[in-house]
């Protein structure tokens, strides 16, 4: 198809032949040389036009005028600059939009993740279906009987999750320094594939108990703290006091999962001999053998779980019978959907929504292109009458979109990278993979398709509507009436915006509405903003003593609260929305239990006298905590309002009675209920919680607890402000220099994280309903205003035979008005069929929220209106002598 | 033969050039001048035909598979690149010979008796 069948020069050598021979010919029949080859010559015609009409036969004839085409299309582009600009800038903004989007959606959703043969990789997890079917989590008995049994995974391993809490103390190598540290058993980082740079990954003999310790470290730390000398490998590190050797060091890509600044890998050593039943708390990953699914990698796991029950003793405390009734059942998922969670559908309602801007700027080009090719009609026809054909008119209207759809890709992909970066920073914490954000091959692709498609789209309009435009120019070139069809194309997509934008409109006034909601919902706390909250950890090097940790913490809190300008001070294991879970069965003395029977799972919160205060958490019954029930070690409990009232109906009926949380711990008696607060978002059921001492005994099977890492919070309105926290670090460190801070936030920042889903998707499509509002808006006005201008000799002449303006004004109002209302009721239609894609969004209003469909419409038709008035303004003032002098 | 002569000549009605290489091709492989001078004689001199519109109707026909060339060496000893019909050509001049005939005697009725 790319080679002509046959070549000029061939074509030239024959006529050449023809001309030889005729002229022999005459020669034969007594002509002269000379008056022969004249003959002949004269004879062909003229050979020139021979030989175009050759050259017009071939098959390039296409790629020459298709480069001709594109140079004119870009010459007449040049030629005006104002609307190529318009036209540009729209398709710049739709397209940027779009593939900013796209690239979000490609590095977290679609990419693979970056390990050999992903797709075997899975997330094994245990669930207790008669507990929480939500819970997952893994336990060191799985890991050994998997290792030993199953069928159908190549390797498995055992990792614990990276938080804080887990963080290291490095020393030895200057500066002491804290770091994220990840513990793993033998198989989680070999079932990767990614084999380390230097040196080896832990064996089997690295995870026992008793071997040597050893530690990886990942590129940044080696690059950070070893200069990245090859060396590193084989010499010690000290963490957390131990002596560790270095025997490896990850490449520079790997990455273990989501995991961010991860700076070391240790062996998480499981003893075989000391595992008891059900201690949950890892996460487990495998490798399936090929030619396994997931579907059997259940099986198999489910084949085993009863096998793991009975080879291992249950917990002190827990019976097997009651391992048996929880009803554990395997969890496994493909990797990629255990680290990507659930953040898809998001995406895709944002990716829906920037696709409707896209639309809604390709309509505007569009009409844009429509009232510019009806200013070339008679170009169009001239060329037509010039011979050429109605398919070389439609190549090069095309062409010439596709020019303004290529290079609205070209601005779209820098405003996609600018886009990017703020996607990037204002995505809600937990979007998965945001690191492997960028702009790729995928995203190019995705941007060019895009272009050519847009332009394909708003390209196709004009050229249905004037390729077939007559040879023969149109009488007069005067414009006294516009054709109705071509008005109603126009029309046709203006409608269209209108609709498009009121979708997107009415999605982020749902969005505004649930954010509303949201913020006027009672946490159950009190002005988080005046809350600042840090992490303490008290290792066990500087308080040996459990017993003594209190008091320690104790002194702390006291030192916080005479810091001037703070109103009270306390600390808890957890503080509200910070995203922690501790759940047990809390079992009630005057319940009845069958036997087996299990409790419902509580919330469990260890806090100090003072927390609920200092939180503002209302004392609703009986009395708080005291220093001396701590230490006194006097069996008592707190107890949520939602709580006290479903076993006990009211809350002061809830103070003397008694609970525990398993069989073997002593019953305690509650003395105080409390409010009850919305620990997992505002969005979110409050949960029951129960809340302890910090230092317990005989609770949760134990003959003694007490937590060694808490959170402070302090109430002060200097919140947030440097001086306050250097204030607080002084008081700190006046009771021990050795103890850091971390996670240094004020509540208000867990409690804005909390609704953070909520305002990302509100910001992300309140941008793109704006787009919507104001493109919508411009194509509406300039519409209208193109068809005043267009027809004010009509509005003359009628005026002329004394038509009224306000009549005048009311014809053309109502012509917008028609299209309006006609776009409004596709809108509203369109959302009622499209919106509850968001209903998980959504929070106190439903998805067909009669106000906001309503007020968003009124809006909207508002705005149109306003776009239509200002013309019609204009056709009223029409002045009929001007308008019939006008052409 | 001279400038004179061709003006009373008949030309040729669109369409009935590619009829008429087709039929001239039955006979053998011919160069395009050779085509042009078969017609000419074949039909006593009557029709012309014009030479520049001779290639494009050879080209048109070739590249619709009716007739094919190669370059060959004419009586005279020159170069010249020879049609051939080809089978499509040959199922192709049975079909237009029909439609001509058809269209010729349905214009003899239309015209009438001939007064001479």
């Amino acid at each position: 198809m790319f080679r002509r069948k046959r070549t000029a020069s061939d074509f030239g050598a024959e006529i050449e032949a023809h001309v030889e021979l005729e002229t022999e010919r005459l020669r034969e029949q007594g002509l002269s040389e000379e008056q022969a080859r004249a003959a002949a010559h004269r004879s062909f015609g003229s050979l020139m036009q021979a030989e175009e009409r050759f050259y017009e036969s071939g098959r390039w004839l296409w790629w020459d005028h298709f480069w001709q085409d594109a140079r004119y299309g870009l010459r007449m582009l040049r030629k005006s600059p104002g609307f190529t600009t318009v036209a540009v800038l729209a398709l710049a903004i739709g397209i940027g939009a779009n593939t900013a989007i796209f690239s979000v959606l490609d590095g977290v959703i679609l990419k693979p993740l970056p390990y050999p043969q992903p797709e075997q990789l899975v997330g094994v997890e245990i669930s207790p279906l008669a507990l929480d079917p939500s819970l997952r989590g893994m336990a060191p008995e799985y890991l050994f009987v998997f290792r030993d049994q199953s069928r159908t995974f190549q390797d498995v391993g055992l990792y614990a999750e990276t938080d804080a809490d887990r963080d290291v103390n490095v020393t030895g190598l200057g500066e002491p320094e804290r770091v994220h540290a990840l513990p793993v058993t033998d198989g989680a980082l070999s079932v990767l594939g990614i084999p380390p740079m230097l040196g080896r990954i832990f064996s089997r003999s690295d995870d026992s108990p008793g071997a040597p310790p050893t530690a990886i470290l990942t590129y940044g730390y080696w690059e950070r703290r070893f200069g990245a000398s090859p060396s590193a490998v084989g010499r010690l590190i000290t963490v957390n006091g131990t002596a560790r050797q270095i025997i490896g060091v990850m490449p520079r890509n790997f990455r273990f999962l989501d995991s961010q600044d991860l700076a070391l890998i240790l062996p998480l050593q499981l003893d075989r001999g000391k595992t008891f039943l059900a201690h949950f708390g890892y996460y487990g990953i495998a490798r399936l053998k090929a030619g396994s699914n997931l579907a059997q990698a259940s099986a198999d796991v489910a084949r085993m779980i009863p096998i793991a029950l009975r080879a291992f003793p249950p917990q002190p405390g827990l019976s097997r019978d009651f391992l048996e009734k929880a009803r554990f059942a395997p969890n496994l998922l493909p990797l990629k959907k255990e680290v990507v969670g659930n953040v898809g559908t998001l995406l895709w309602i944002l990716m829906g929504g920037i696709a409707m801007v896209l639309l809604i700027a390709c309509a505007n080009v569009a009409n844009l292109l429509l009232v510019r090719t009806e200013g070339r009609r008679n170009e169009l026809a001239l060329r037509a009458a010039l011979g050429a054909g109605r398919r070389r008119l439609a190549v090069q209207l095309l062409l010439e979109s596709a020019v303004l759809g290529l290079l609205g890709g070209v601005f779209g992909l820098a405003i996609a990278c600018a886009g990017l970066r703020f996607l990037v920073a204002s995505a809600p914490a937990g979007v998965p993979r945001i690191g492997d954000i960028r702009v790729n091959l995928p995203v190019l692709l995705f941007t060019l398709g895009i272009a050519l498609f847009t332009s394909l789209l708003f390209g196709m309009i004009p050229v249905l509507k004037h390729a077939g435009v007559r040879a023969g120019l149109p009488e007069g070139g005067r414009t006294l009436g516009v054709s109705r069809e071509r008005h109603r194309a126009r029309n046709l997509l203006v409608t269209a915006q209108v609709a498009l934008a009121l979708v997107l409109l009415i999605c982020s006034g749902l969005m505004i509405r649930t954010f509303l909601v949201l913020t006027r919902v009672n946490p159950g706390f009190a002005r988080p903003a005046e809350l600042q909250t840090f992490r303490i950890s008290i290792p066990d090097s500087e308080v040996p003593d459990d017993a003594a940790v209190p008091r320690v913490l104790q002194q702390i809190q006291d030192r916080l609260a005479a810091i001037p300008g703070v109103s009270s001070a306390g600390f808890s294991s957890a503080v509200p929305m910070d995203g922690s879970n501790r759940l047990d069965n809390v079992y009630a003395e005057d319940r009845a239990y069958a036997q087996g029977e299990l409790p419902p799972l509580r919330h469990l919160l260890f806090v100090s006298p003072g927390y609920l205060r200092t939180l503002g958490i209302p004392l609703i019954a009986g009395r708080d905590l005291s220093w001396a029930d701590t230490y006194n070690r006097v069996p008592v409990a707190l107890v949520s309002a939602n709580l006290a009232r479903e076993y006990w109906r009211t809350p002061s009926e809830a103070i003397g009675k008694r609970v525990r949380i398993s069989t073997v711990d002593d019953w305690r008696q509650i003395i105080g209920v409390v409010g009850d607060v919305r620990h997992d978002g505002p969005d979110r059921p409050a949960r029951t919680d129960v809340y302890w001492p910090t230092l317990r005994a005989q609770l949760q099977r134990r003959p003694l607890r007490v937590d060694r890492s808490v959170t402070f919070v302090v109430r002060s309105p200097l919140a947030g402000s440097e001086g306050l926290m250097s204030q607080i670090r002084q008081a700190v460190w006046s009771v021990d220099a050795n103890l850091p801070l971390a996670s240094v936030h004020t509540l208000n920042y867990f409690y804005t994280r909390s609704m953070a889903r909520t305002s990302f998707t509100l910001v992300m499509l309140a941008i793109a309903g704006a787009m919507a509002l104001l493109l919508g808006t411009i194509g509406l006005y300039g519409v209208m205003a193109y068809s005043v201008s267009r027809r004010t000799r009509e509005i003359g002449i009628r005026m002329a035979l004394g038509a009224q303006r306000w009549n005048v004004m009311r014809v053309i109002l109502g012509e917008g008005v028609f299209v309006i209302l006609i776009g409004l009721a596709i809108g509203l239609a369109g959302s009622l069929a499209l919106t509850r894609f968001l209903s998980s969004f959504l929070f106190g209003v439903t998805a067909t929220d009669p106000p906001t469909y309503l007020g968003v419409a009124a809006l909207l038709a508002a705005v149109a209106l306003a776009a239509c008035y200002v013309p019609a303004r204009r056709a009223m003032r029409v002045e009929p002598l001007v308008a019939l002098r006008y052409e | 033969m001279t400038t004179q002569d061709e003006k009373d000549r008949l030309e040729l009605l669109q369409g009935t050039l590619d009829l008429l290489i087709l039929r001239t091709l039955i006979l053998g492989s011919q160069h395009g001048q050779g085509i042009a001078r078969a017609i000419q004689q074949t039909s006593d001199e009557e029709l012309l035909v014009e030479h520049g519109a001779l290639y494009p109707a050879l080209q048109r026909l070739e590249e619709r598979g009716w007739i094919s060339a190669k370059w060959g060496i004419s009586t005279n000893n020159r170069k010249a690149r020879f049609y051939s019909l080809t089978s499509a050509g040959r199922k192709q001049l049975g079909k237009e010979t029909a439609r001509w005939n058809r269209l010729a005697a349905a214009i003899g009725r239309v015209l009438g008796p001939q007064e001479s």
